[in-house]
């Protein structure tokens, strides 16, 4: 009867589950292993074996790949001009687009997070991720038809009187462009549009750790809302900002649909990619202009952390 | 005594109501608190004594009535206008600031200069003894030093009130009992009106002036500690404060033999072995031990004096010993007419 209810301690059980009991490491190691061999052969395997082809270079004059490792290729990414203006033309933008996300995610977070309540703010977090529900390629096109020579932004310029603004800004060096839709600034708006989800709910989420006990702490000391911000909340916030401009950053540095659809004319390092493992048939070339966005990604990162924006984690 | 008739008080709460949807956290208050008092807001969770503080902080702000600070309306106020500093119950140091910044941030705040607000700030955290540990952060401390920080941070900027929400309730016991006197003297120091919230009646008693009981949004009495403690006014400060026996209902009939609400403490009750010997003069009944607990300094016995009733007994002591009561044994209990309290039943 009692033994029943209270079994013998040392009952000999599947000889299995003591293995895992005695040993918690050879656990951790059985429940990693699928995930590790997906990801380390599938996932990095690709990734490696396609970066390791930056080492080959081509036959200029068959066309054939030479498996003969060499900088090569190398040196032809930075010896062309054209090849650097592509490399600096997508890290400018990425830099701008970081730059212009985060003004515009900050305020959003922060209402997110401090002032939404129950269904006002499920309704802000289905609003910021319901573009990302949609297909990629149709958001691209309706920019560009939303921002063309005939489209609804023009047309409301039109209304408004104010054509002749629109016209002035067009006209501006760099920038400008016949259309919104060809110029770098439409550009600029369309990835500030699609990474914006990916800058505002990291930050949303940093904003959403800082206590209302110190943002009150902070005003009982005598700091106004806005010392408040620049003192408390921003510095509390810097690892969400940080994390939401590399998204942007990396996401505009190895697209390749954008810059094809809308903007002006000119390359940028992932439509080089694609053209060059596609049509050009000049993979170690592709290969090699795969390594540049890795390399910078990797800078900013380290920026970031100089700048101690990781201090806080 | 003179000097508050021509003095206004330093807080003062006039009939304020605070509402959170159908609750009244905050019922009607009207209460006022001199210049260089320490006092207590005591009572249970959800009784409306944080958000009184939070009032006077300015964190929340009143559905009706006013608050004066120093004769003041502070109704359209915010927190960093109103001259009062809060040490919050889990301190809320700022995690990115070292100890001596978080002191410092309050002068900072008002344009004192980097120099002179670290130089000031130095003072203050030799003054809680925490000189040597100003370059750490918040989170290398321990819950002790965090505490002292808290207190630094908001006596900084000589407030005319300080709000303490909780203050010990993170730190164990005997640190609790260290800081008790502490914060006594400390305020005697600098003279500042201390405002203290607490759910332990006894850390309201040892410290306070004054100690306002909160029950449901509301102050069933407001009175020195030991008037609270010898004379409460309501069944629920009988309870609370004094952790008193209440005798009421057909309890009061059957052992008093009159009707109403009276306490008895713990402490002014008698005990021996039944006998069945009458004491002239006092009241009594018999019962039998439920259990007893053991407190070190004195002992809690439990007496089940029929139809369900319990009376609480406490011995001191050398009385413990003597009697030493074992569970199950029939007694006697007897205590004296004027420990009875006659009570007001609380709503």
């Amino acid at each position: 009867m009692t033994a029943a209810i209270y079994p013998a301690p040392n009952r000999p059980g599947p000889s299995a589950r003591r293995v895992l009991y005695t040993h918690p490491g050879l656990a951790v190691f059985l429940l990693l292993l699928p995930p590790l061999l997906w990801f380390g052969t599938v996932y990095l395997g690709s990734l490696l074996s396609l970066l390791a082809q930056s080492v080959y270079s081509i036959d200029d004059f068959t066309g054939e790949i030479v498996r003969v490792p060499s900088l090569m290729t190398f040196r032809a990414l930075l010896s062309q001009p054209a090849h650097l203006d592509i490399v600096l033309r997508t890290l400018a933008m990425a830099v701008m687009v970081a730059a212009f996300s985060v003004p515009i995610a900050f305020p959003v977070a922060y209402f997110m997070a401090r002032y939404a309540r129950g269904g006002i703010k499920a309704l802000f977090f289905v609003t910021v991720m319901l573009p990302m529900w949609t297909s990629y390629l149709v958001k691209v096109y309706a920019w560009r038809l939303i921002l063309a020579k005939q489209g609804i932004v023009s047309w409301a310029f039109d209304q408004l009187g104010l054509s002749a603004a629109l016209e002035a800004v067009l006209k501006l060096p760099l920038v400008g462009g016949p259309s919104l839709a060809s110029s770098y600034m439409g550009m600029l708006l369309v990835f500030v549009y699609m990474w914006l989800p990916f800058v505002i709910l990291p930050i949303e989420a940093a904003l959403e750790r800082v206590p209302r006990a110190l943002v009150e702490a902070s005003g009982d000391l005598g700091a106004t809302p806005r010392q408040t911000l620049m003192r408390v909340i921003l510095p509390l916030a810097v690892p969400g900002i940080a994390a939401g401009s590399i998204f942007a950053f990396s996401l505009t540095l190895g697209d390749y649909i954008i810059p094809q659809v809308v903007g002006a004319p000119g390359y940028f390092i992932g439509m080089m990619v694609y053209e060059q493992q596609g049509t050009a048939g000049n993979v170690p070339l592709a290969a090699a202009f795969s390594i540049v966005p890795i390399i910078l990604i990797g800078l900013y990162l380290l920026m970031a952390r100089r700048l101690g924006a990781f201090d806080a984690l | 005594m003179a000097a508050s008739a021509v003095e206004p008080p330093v807080v003062e709460f006039d009939r304020v109501v605070r509402q959170y949807g159908a609750v009244r956290a905050v019922d009607n208050l009207t209460f006022s608190i001199a210049k260089g008092e320490f006092f207590a807001l005591l009572g249970p969770s959800g009784s409306g004594k944080t958000t009184s503080l939070r009032l006077i902080a300015g964190f929340e702000r009143p559905d009706a009535g006013r608050i004066l600070l120093q004769g003041r309306d502070v109704a359209a106020t915010p927190p960093y206008q109103r001259d009062v500093n809060t040490v919050f119950q889990d301190y809320a140091l700022f995690p990115h600031l070292s100890v001596v910044d978080n002191v410092s941030y309050g002068l900072r705040m008002r344009g004192v200069g980097a120099a002179e607000a670290r130089a000031r700030a130095m003072g203050h955290l030799a003054r809680v003894q925490l000189h040597g540990l100003e370059d750490r952060a918040p989170s290398a401390l321990s819950g002790g030093q965090r505490q002292r920080v808290a207190l630094a941070r908001a006596l900084i900027n000589e407030p005319s009130v300080l709000l303490l929400d909780e203050p010990l309730g993170a730190l164990d016991l005997k640190l609790r009992e260290e800081m008790q006197t502490e914060l006594k003297v400390l305020q005697r120091a600098v003279g500042i009106t201390f405002v203290f919230v607490t759910h332990d009646q006894g850390e309201a008693l040892s410290m306070a002036d004054r100690i306002a009981v909160f029950n449901t949004g509301r102050i069933e009495q407001l009175d020195t500690p030991r008037i609270l403690y010898e004379a409460p006014a309501t069944e629920f400060v009988a309870r609370f404060v004094g952790s008193a026996n209440v005798i009421k209902g057909v309890l009061a009939d059957r052992l008093l033999r009159r009707p109403g609400c009276f306490a008895v403490r713990a402490e002014d009750i008698e005990i021996r072995p039944a006998s069945g010997a009458g004491h002239a003069g006092t009241c009594r009944c018999t019962g039998t031990v439920i259990d007893v607990q053991f407190r070190g300094s004195a002992s809690r016995v439990r007496v089940n004096v029929g139809d369900g009733a319990v009376l609480h007994v406490e011995l001191t002591g050398g009385s413990a010993e003597r009697i030493a009561p074992a569970i199950g044994a029939p007694v006697e209990l007897s205590w004296p007419e004027r420990a009875l309290v006659p009570l007001r039943e609380s709503a």
